[in-house]
């Protein structure tokens, strides 16, 4: 029997030492750490044997412990500078190694040579400084990591002396889970190491937990079969490379498209996403598009070129982001198109009827598309599969010629498909006429109209303020022909004062040098434009203001097109164009700045379109160029935003603000199916970017890293200030003293329960009983007894009757603590 | 053990979510030994399980109705590895009443030797047998349940009826001496004619010399009369075990005036006789632990309707069994 806690304690003392060395080659391998290899492997040994033997002793530990971190910290503090500057190191290794891998970290580097050597460019021969700054800084961080070590190993004592599996199993784990999340492994020894301790800590736990000291006896047994274990699959299984299955692939495949498809928008603007698809909610305030080359869309259709493919559009701009109408107006658009279901549509979307002519010809027409001169045409196809676009909503062509099976309008904002259903056939029209074919047939009038004049002219009205102020400065030559025109009413008056007729009682203008125009007997100076009094002179009416509509709405979209992308305005295309700082106006910044991409042309347009009262919407989607042999991938660059304008008796009209933008696609030209050098991406070690509005904080948009910066120059007073930081510090001298407080708490207790005095102990035992009915133990009727003859008879009470109080006390804690735990199992 | 599948089934479902996440061989060998923990498990807990022994033994040999009597699930593991959790089911038959019942057993090994006892008071008499049905370990994962090797299948517990006040006999006249067999020291003696072989010591000189010719003593011995306790092992339960109560307090009493005795009783069935000499404390022990282990039907063949025994005495049941 005596022979068994030196067996148990070499047991632990064996497990402890194969964590150490497990977690050291782990941490140095991870993280690319270059040590004293003696050094480092004889601290292991001491302090494995050192600590495994301390934790094993039976009543010695409580003055060792303390002992221990006396002396540590001693030795710590008079050789501060060692560590510190190997804190530095270590720090800095483990950064870069993330770095390595996750765009946007900074690269660090010390600044301070290690102590004890010269600076870089000091020293006689700055060669040989060079080495010794080397091996000094080697030996620095071989110092720091003995000296963290040592507390790390103290710790790690207690917990495998214990066979705690979960403890054991996060503090060998924590050192190396930085480096395994940015997929940087440890050397295949280190992973060795750590899942045979791991696999053995976990093997022998339950023993440990119900037989004590005793539960150690199954170590051997346990380690060689972890051992043994992982020495198979190592040797069985490929130890370096990227060597992921198929299977995982495409399950992380699945998985990460399914999350790029999701529309996390609703959440909040945090999730809306910026110029990677289209979404229900469009944040404005990201850096910029941050695209990682993934394949959002395939495409496959007869009719090859560049096509629209819609998702969302967007109604009330907030000056920060684009978001849906509110719950009041969807009702009421809810009411109105379930009015109107099953009558002429209301070409909400870009949609087609069939009507026939009065030759009683069969011809599509659409919001968008009316057909010159006559004839039958037949809809071209396109399938789309959403790979990974987000949204939540299908990808579609202008103009469709109906709705797949599946499909419905989500109102008039977006169309959705079935649950689990990614791929769609869609017929559509693809051959837009240009805007001056287009002539309104009257229809499209209603209460959808209404509805949309009601709330498609929303413009805060600062922004509205901005935006009529920036037009009047960059409207140029243009604004000449303007004539100050700038509602429909504008341009009503405007006609009738063109089309009224000479003579005093009538409009007419007179050139004299200086130029007046005199209507119904006032003269107006018109020398520098159209005056507004002039103009807001001229009687009009409602129907005339209704007849000129389409024409000013031609008008105008063509003043917009041409302030935005011509060279009055001044923008230029800018695709890293930066957030607007925080609190600013999108759009102001915008024309502040003069840079900008698809977003931002596209809700500068929509809203001067509704300054200038033509309703306008945002819309979000890709652009996609279909080679010749109709296979195309989209990808996520290809995302795009353009604007959808109505047109009194068309509908909603698309039209692209954004100066040279032509989409992409790609797809082999000679053959078919999708290419198979596609621009999908393989499935990448680095961690994938989940749907964020903004993309990462670097001014460029790809992902790879910068050049290492160095840290602030701080000479020595930075190593000085470096080391570990009272934040580190303070949590790990709490963890210790709560470790002895608790410790001494439970001494205490077995000292009380075990004294000479009986009676004492008998009481004690009946106060701890009674804490134990707070969690559900019911009161002992024999425990009390004794208690009361305790404390209140003048018997000394026998060595047996303590021993039956304290079984009681024991057999009562555990039930407690079972019930507690949910019962044995 | 369900929490245990569970963990582990969480802990393989983040191992292969690490393998589908992580793309580098890290998550391959992760995977592959998290799959191949339940074996380990299994192969480490062999030891201790090939190892392991598990018997049933009785606290006691005997108890009396109403006092506390029972088992003890007996652990012994050679190796010395614990055991975390072992569960067994014992069977318990009452060979007298024909009862039988189960109880489940929990304990776990710390270290070479365990036990729990199983006590409670006997309300019945009887032979008790218990068993070890079963008994499994759980491996040092507790994942799965093995079993253990069992030992000493069964253990007996006879719970025998109060003893009653002893009943006095009815008395018989008295039958007679007879030459005590080996001779020896005695008042009362015959003398007789020598015959060869007779010790010499045994010789009475005086009478002898009278009569010209060898006459030696005959040691006398009064004859003695063999009791035959009578009962009938069927009827009411509790009428039979009264019965038998009165017989061991009658069996006592004889006993303590070192009166050998016999018993008899028919087997109810059959009605073969089954008769007990007996001449001392572990021959009645013999007798009573035969008599509690046959079953007690209600109806049978009494003792009395087969030959006549003499010097018999039957014990009747009090509560109505046939006298």
């Amino acid at each position: 029997m005596r022979k068994r806690p030196v067996f148990a304690a070499a047991c632990n003392t064996l497990l402890l030492l194969l964590a150490l060395a497990a977690v050291a080659e782990g941490f140095v391998s991870a993280y690319g750490l270059e040590v004293v290899p003696e050094w480092l492997w004889t601290g292991v040994a001491l302090a494995g044997v050192g600590f495994g033997v301390l934790w094993a002793l039976p009543k010695y530990k409580r003055y060792l412990v303390p002992g221990f971190l006396g002396v540590w910290g001693c030795f710590v503090l008079k050789f501060w500078d060692v560590p510190a500057w190997g804190e530095v190191s270590v720090r800095c290794h483990v950064v870069n190694t993330i770095a390595a891998k996750v765009p946007g970290v900074t690269w660090l580097q010390p600044v301070a040579p290690p102590p004890g050597v010269p600076g870089v460019g000091e020293g006689a021969f700055p060669a040989l400084t060079a080495i010794a700054r080397e091996l000094r800084g080697i030996q620095c961080v071989t110092w720091w990591m003995l000296a963290v070590g040592a507390v790390y190993a103290l710790l790690l004592g207690w917990v495998v002396a214990g066979g705690r599996f979960i403890p054991g199993f996060l503090m060998t784990l924590a050192p190396i889970l930085p480096a395994v999340c940015v997929t940087e492994a440890p050397s295949p020894l280190g992973v060795g190491l750590l899942l045979t301790v791991w696999g053995t800590m976990a093997l022998r736990s339950l023993s440990c937990r119900t037989a004590g000291k005793r539960g150690a006896a199954v170590t051997p047994y346990a380690l060689a079969a972890s051992a043994l274990a992982v020495a198979m699959v190592m040797h069985l299984l490929p130890v370096e490379g990227r060597t992921q299955g198929a299977w995982a692939s495409q399950i992380r495949e699945d998985v990460i498209q399914g999350a790029y498809r999701l529309d996390l928008s609703r959440l909040g603007s945090f999730f809306g996403r910026t110029g990677s698809g289209s979404t229900e909610y469009v944040s404005l305030s990201g850096n910029g598009p941050g695209y990682t080359g993934r394949t959002a869309l395939r495409v496959h259709t007869d009719s090859p070129g560049k096509h629209y493919l819609r998702g969302w559009s967007s109604d009330v701009y907030t000056g920060r982001s684009w978001e849906p109408l509110g719950r009041e107006a969807k009702e009421e658009l809810r009411t109105i198109l379930e009015q109107e279901d099953g009558e002429e549509p209301l070409l909400k979307m870009g949609e087609t009827i069939e009507y026939w002519n009065e030759q009683g010809i069969r011809q599509p027409w659409s919001s968008i598309y009316i057909p010159v001169g006559a004839g039958e045409e037949e809809p071209s196809f396109m399938e789309v599969e959403n790979v990974s676009a987000p949204g939540g909503a299908l990808y579609y062509p202008y103009a469709l010629a109906g709705y797949p099976q599946g499909v419905e309008a989500g109102l008039d904002s977006h169309l959705e498909g079935e649950r689990g259903v990614y791929k769609y056939s869609f017929e559509f029209y693809p051959n837009y006429a240009l805007w001056t074919d287009l002539i309104s047939t009257g229809t499209g009038e209603g209460p959808y109209r209404d509805f949309v004049y009601a709330n498609e002219l929303q413009v805060p009205e600062e922004t509205r303020e901005l935006l009529m102020a920036w037009l009047d400065e960059s409207v140029g030559e243009l604004g000449v022909s303007l004539m100050g025109v700038r509602s429909p009413e504008d341009y009503a008056r405007l006609l009738n004062l063109m089309i009224s007729g000479d003579g005093d009682d009538g409009a007419y203008i007179r050139v004299t040098g200086e130029e007046y125009y005199r209507y119904k007997g006032v003269e107006y100076d018109i020398t520098h434009g159209l005056p507004r009094e002039l103009l807001d002179a001229v009687e009009i009416t409602p129907e005339e203001v209704e007849t000129y509509r389409l024409n000013y709405a031609s008008l105008m979209t063509a003043v917009v097109d041409e302030v935005l992308t011509g060279p009055e305005g001044e923008l230029e295309y800018d695709a890293a164009a930066p957030a607007p700082p925080a609190g600013e106006d999108y759009v102001a910044h915008f024309l502040e700045t003069k840079r900008g991409y698809c977003m931002h042309f596209a809700t500068t347009a929509t809203l001067l379109l509704r300054s200038l009262g033509v309703p306008a919407r945002y819309v979000g989607g890709y652009v996609v160029n279909v080679p010749r042999t109709g296979y195309a991938v989209v990808p996520d660059r290809a995302a795009h935003a353009w604007v959808e304008v109505w047109i009194d008796g068309v509908g909603w009209y698309p039209m692209d603000f954004t100066p040279g933008f032509e989409g992409e696609g790609t797809g082999p030209t000679e053959s078919g199916e999708f290419a198979e050098t596609s621009p999908t991406p393989e499935p990448t070690p680095s961690p994938s970017p989940t749907p964020t509005a903004a993309p990462t904080p670097s001014a460029a948009p790809s992902a790879t890293p910068t050049e290492k910066p160095e840290e602030e120059p701080g000479g020595p007073s930075e190593v000085e200030k470096a080391g570990l930081s009272p934040a580190v510090w303070g949590p790990l001298l709490g963890l210790l003293g709560a470790v002895l407080v608790l410790y001494a708490l439970k001494k205490r207790r077995i000292g009380k329960l075990r004294g000479p005095d009986t009676n004492a102990a008998v009481l004690y035992a009946w106060k701890l009983h009674r804490r134990l009915e707070k969690f559900g133990c019911s009161p002992d009727g024999r425990l009390e007894e004794l208690g009361k003859k305790a404390k209140f008879s003048q018997h000394t009470l026998t060595g047996e009757e303590r021993s039956e109080a304290l079984d009681i006390l024991e057999r009562d804690r555990r039930r407690t603590f079972r019930r507690k735990r949910g019962g044995e199992g | 053990m369900v929490s245990h599948w569970i963990i582990y089934i969480l802990t393989l479902l983040s191992a292969i979510a690490f393998r589908v996440a992580y793309t580098g061989w890290l998550a391959g060998i992760v995977l592959a030994f998290t799959a191949l923990l339940p074996l380990l498990g299994l192969l480490v807990s062999l030891p201790a399980v090939l190892g392991t022994r598990a018997g049933l033994a009785a606290l006691q040999e005997e108890v009396e109705r109403g006092e506390q009597g029972g088992w003890e699930v007996r652990l012994t593991s050679a190796p010395g590895l614990p055991l975390a959790r072992v569960k067994g089911k014992v069977r318990l038959a009452n060979l007298f009443t024909g009862e039988s019942a189960g109880e489940r057993v929990k304990l776990s090994l710390r270290g070479q030797r365990a036990g729990k006892e199983l006590s409670q008071v006997q309300e019945q008499c009887g032979l008790m047998e218990g068993r070890l049905s079963s008994i499994w370990a759980v491996d040092c994962l507790g994942l799965f349940w093995l079993p253990l090797r069992r030992e000493g299948r069964t253990a007996r517990l006879l719970v025998l009826p109060p003893a009653a006040p002893a009943e006095e006999l009815p008395r018989q006249a008295h039958p007679g001496v007879r030459p005590r067999p080996g001779g020896g020291p005695g008042e009362d003696y015959d003398p007789r004619d020598y015959r060869p072989g007779d010790p010499l010591n045994t010789v009475h000189w005086k009478l002898s010399a009278k009569r010209d010719e060898l006459i030696v003593r005959e040691t006398l011995e009064d004859m003695h009369i063999t009791p035959v306790l009578l009962f009938d092992h069927f009827g009411p339960r509790r009428a039979v075990e009264e019965v038998l109560g009165r017989l061991r307090g009658m069996g006592e009493m004889l006993l303590s005036q070192d009166r050998p005795f016999a018993v008899a009783w028919a087997q109810p069935v059959t009605g073969e006789l089954r008769r007990f000499e007996v001449a001392d404390e572990r021959g009645f022990r013999a007798c009573l632990r035969a008599a509690l282990a046959e079953p007690v039907p209600e109806t049978g063949r009494s003792v009395l309707d087969g030959a006549a025994i003499p010097n018999a005495h039957f014990l009747a049941s009090e509560r109505g069994a046939e006298g």
